[in-house]
C-alpha cells in the first residue's frame, strides 16, 4: 500500500506544536506550587541547572533521533529507535514511547474535559452562583465523579468528556499539517494573550507584593535537602514534555535540514516563559493576596487541581467582572491541555501509519478506540483510583524511563561524535562544545540517578501498594471490590495494550520484511509489484 | 502533566511583607533571563530569510514529491 509521509507547513508551525505540547497544567498550576513549597526564588537555581543540563540537552536529543528515523520514514520509537540502533531489541523497547503517551491520553482528555465543562459554566454563570454560595469545592467534587448532570440525564462530566475527545481526535484526524499545526497556530496565541491579559491583571492587584514576596523571596535553606533538586529534576523533565515521544514524532516530520538545534531551543524557551513568568505569576501570588499568608497552608493542601478549580474561581469572583475572568482562566487552561493531548496520541497514530501501513482514518479509529476505552475507565474509575495509578505510571514513571533510554541510546549507541554532526545539520548556530561532554555524559549519568532515585523513594510506596490499606473497599461500574484489587485490575488492563502493542510491533515488522523481499524480487524480475 | 498532588508538609516558607533584595534579583534573573532567551529564540527564527530556513530535500528523502 502506497504511503507518504506528512511535513511540517512552515518551522513555526513546528516550534509552536512542541511548545504547544509542552506548555501544559503543569506550567500553570503544577510549578507555582513546587517553587512556593521548595524555596521559592532559590527554587531556580536547581531549577535552571536541570534546565541547562537535563531539558534542553534532552530536548535536543528528541529532536534529533526523530529527525533522524523520519528520514526513514519512521515517526514513533520502535521505528526510530530500530533504526538509529539496528539491534531487534530496539524496536520493542521503543515501544515505551507509544505506550507512555497513549497511556497518559487515557486520563488526560479526562481530565482536559473539566476545563471545557468549567469554561461552560463560567459562561452560563453556574460556577458564580456556586462561588457566591461558597459551594464551589462540592460544584467541582460532584462534577468530577459524575453527580452533576447535563442535558438527557447524561452525567456533565461524561457529556464534556465526549466532546473533548471529540475535538481532540477531529485534530489529528485531520493530519500533521492541517490538524495539529493548525490548531497550535491558533491556540498558542490564545494562550499567549489570555495569559498576559491575567498577569497584568495579578500585577494591577492592590497588595500582590506580599503574593510576590511569598512566591519569589528565596529560603536558601531548602538547597540543602536533596529532595529539592530532585523535584526541580522532575518539573522539568514533565514541564518540557521529554521522555514522552511526543516531541520524537514531531520531530520526524521535520525536514532535513530544518535548523532543530534553535527549534528546539526556541520551543524550550516558549514553555519556559508561559512556566516562570506566567505560572509564577498568577496562581499563589493572587491566592496569597485574596487568602492572606495565614490561610496559605489550607490552600496547598488542595493542591494543583485544588488551586485551579476551586480557589480560582474564588479569586476571579472577588474581582471586577468576574465571569469573564474565570472563562479566561479556563479557555486558557483549556487550549494548554488540547495542544499536549494531541501531541501524546500522534505518536501512536503515526506508529500504525508508519510501521502498520494505514491509512490516517484507520490509525486514528484504533487509536481512538483503545482510548475511548481506556478514557472510560478512567472517568469511571477515577474515584476508585484509576486516574492516579494511570499517571503514576504514564506521567512519571515511563518518562523518567524513556527519556534514560534515549540518552543512553543517544550518547553511547548513536554515539556522541554521530549525534553531535546530526543535531548540527542545517543548524544556524553552532554549539559549544562543552554541550557534547553535557549530552555525552552529564545527561545521561543525571537521568540514570534521577530514575534511581525515584525508584528508591517510590517503588516501595507505589509499585507494591504499601501506602493502601489492605481493607479499603471501592466501587467500579457498580462492582464493589477492594482498592488493591482494583488497582491490580487497572495494572492488568495497561500490561495487556503494552503486550498488544509489542505483538503489533513483531507482525509489523515481519510484514514489512516479506513486503521488502517482495518488493526487491519483483525489482529483479522486473515486472509490477500489485 | 503530573496529576498527583505535591505534599504540602512542607509548606512553612516565611511570610514577608514585601519583595526581599534577594527576592528582587531572583525574580529579575528568573523573569529576565527566560524573557531574554526566548526574545533571542524568536528574533533568530523570525529574522531568518526563507531560503536560509529549509534547504531543499534530497528527493529519495522528500517523501511529499
Amino acid at each position: 500500500m502506497a504511503h507518504t509521509r506528512e511535513n511540517w507547513g512552515s518551522r513555526i508551525g513546528v516550534i509552536l506544536a512542541v511548545a504547544g505540547s509542552a506548555i501544559g497544567l503543569g506550567n500553570f498550576l503544577r510549578f507555582p506550587v513546587k517553587a512556593a513549597l521548595y524555596g521559592g526564588g532559590a527554587f531556580l537555581i536547581p531549577y535552571f541547572v536541570a534546565f541547562v543540563l537535563l531539558g534542553i540537552p534532552l530536548a535536543w536529543v528528541e529532536w534529533t533521533l526523530g529527525r533522524y528515523g523520519g528520514q526513514f520514514s519512521h515517526g514513533s520509537a520502535p521505528g526510530i529507535l530500530n533504526a538509529v540502533v539496528r539491534r531487534p531489541w530496539a524496536k520493542y523497547a521503543g515501544s515505551i514511547g507509544v505506550f507512555g503517551p497513549l497511556l497518559i491520553a487515557f486520563y488526560y482528555i479526562y481530565i482536559e474535559s473539566w476545563l471545557l465543562g468549567f469554561a461552560w459554566y463560567s459562561i452560563t454563570g453556574e460556577l458564580m452562583s456556586a462561588v457566591n454560595a461558597g459551594t464551589v469545592s462540592a460544584f467541582f467534587g460532584d462534577y468530577i465523579v459524575l453527580k452533576t448532570r447535563i442535558v438527557n440525564a447524561m452525567p456533565a462530566a461524561l457529556f464534556f468528556f465526549l466532546v473533548t475527545f471529540a475535538i481532540n481526535f477531529a485534530v489529528v484526524g485531520l493530519g500533521v499539517r492541517r490538524g495539529i499545526e493548525t490548531l497550535n497556530k491558533i491556540a498558542m496565541p490564545v494562550i499567549l494573550v489570555l495569559g498576559l491579559v491575567l498577569l497584568i491583571r495579578v500585577l494591577t492587584t492592590p497588595g500582590i507584593e506580599r503574593g510576590m514576596a511569598f512566591m519569589w523571596n528565596p529560603d536558601y535553606s531548602k538547597l540543602t535537602n536533596p529532595r529539592v533538586w530532585l523535584e526541580a529534576s522532575g518539573q522539568i523533565f514533565f514541564t518540557l514534555s521529554i521522555g514522552i515521544g511526543a516531541i520524537l514524532t514531531y520531530a520526524s516530520y521535520v525536514k532535513r535540514k530544518q535548523d532543530i538545534v534553535m527549534s528546539s531551543l526556541t520551543a524550550c524557551a516558549s514553555n519556559e516563559f508561559a512556566e516562570v513568568i506566567l505560572g509564577g505569576t498568577i496562581v499563589i501570588p493572587m491566592a496569597i493576596v485574596v487568602y492572606g499568608a495565614t490561610n496559605i497552608e489550607e490552600i496547598a493542601k488542595m493542591g494543583a487541581f485544588g488551586l485551579g478549580f476551586n480557589t480560582m474561581p474564588i479569586i476571579f469572583g472577588k474581582m471586577p467582572l468576574p465571569a469573564l475572568l474565570q472563562t479566561a482562566w479556563f479557555v486558557l487552561l483549556f487550549f494548554a491541555g488540547v495542544t499536549s493531548s494531541i501531541s501524546v496520541l500522534q505518536p501512536s497514530i503515526s506508529f500504525f501509519e508508519d510501521e502498520m501501513k494505514l491509512h490516517r482514518k484507520g490509525a486514528v479509529s484504533i487509536t481512538g478506540a483503545v482510548c475511548l476505552v481506556m478514557g472510560l475507565v478512567a472517568v469511571f474509575g477515577l474515584e476508585a483510583g484509576a486516574v492516579d495509578e494511570m499517571d503514576f505510571w504514564g506521567g512519571t514513571l515511563l518518562l523518567v524511563v524513556f527519556g534514560a533510554f534515549e540518552a543512553v541510546v543517544f550518547a553511547w549507541l548513536f554515539g556522541s561524535k554521530r549525534g553531535w554532526k546530526e543535531l548540527h545539520e542545517g543548524s544556524s548556530i553552532k554549539l559549544h562544545p562543552a554541550f557534547r561532554f553535557v549530552l555525552t555524559w552529564v545527561t545521561p549519568i543525571y537521568l540514570i540517578v534521577l530514575l534511581v532515585a525515584w525508584l528508591a523513594t517510590d517503588f516501595g510506596k507505589v509499585i507494591l501498594l504499601q501506602g493502601v490499606d489492605p481493607k479499603a473497599g471501592v466501587t467500579f461500574l457498580g462492582c464493589v471490590m477492594s482498592k488493591v484489587a482494583f488497582i491490580w485490575l487497572i495494572r492488568g488492563m495497561l500490561l495487556a495494550v503494552l503486550i498488544a502493542l509489542n505483538v503489533t510491533i513483531y507482525v509489523a515488522w515481519k510484514r514489512n520484511r516479506i513486503d521488502a523481499r517482495l518488493d526487491a524480487a519483483c525489482r529483479e524480475l522486473g515486472v509490477p509489484n500489485a | 502533566m503530573r496529576v498527583s498532588t505535591p505534599p504540602a508538609e512542607n509548606w512553612g516558607c516565611p511570610m514577608p511583607e514585601h519583595l526581599t533584595i534577594g527576592g528582587w534579583i531572583f525574580l529579575c534573573l528568573g523573569w529576565g533571563s527566560i524573557g531574554a532567551l526566548t526574545a533571542y529564540c524568536f528574533r533568530h527564527i523570525l529574522g531568518e530569510k526563507r531560503d536560509e530556513i529549509v534547504d531543499p530535500v534530497p528527493p529519495e528523502l522528500d517523501h511529499d514529491a
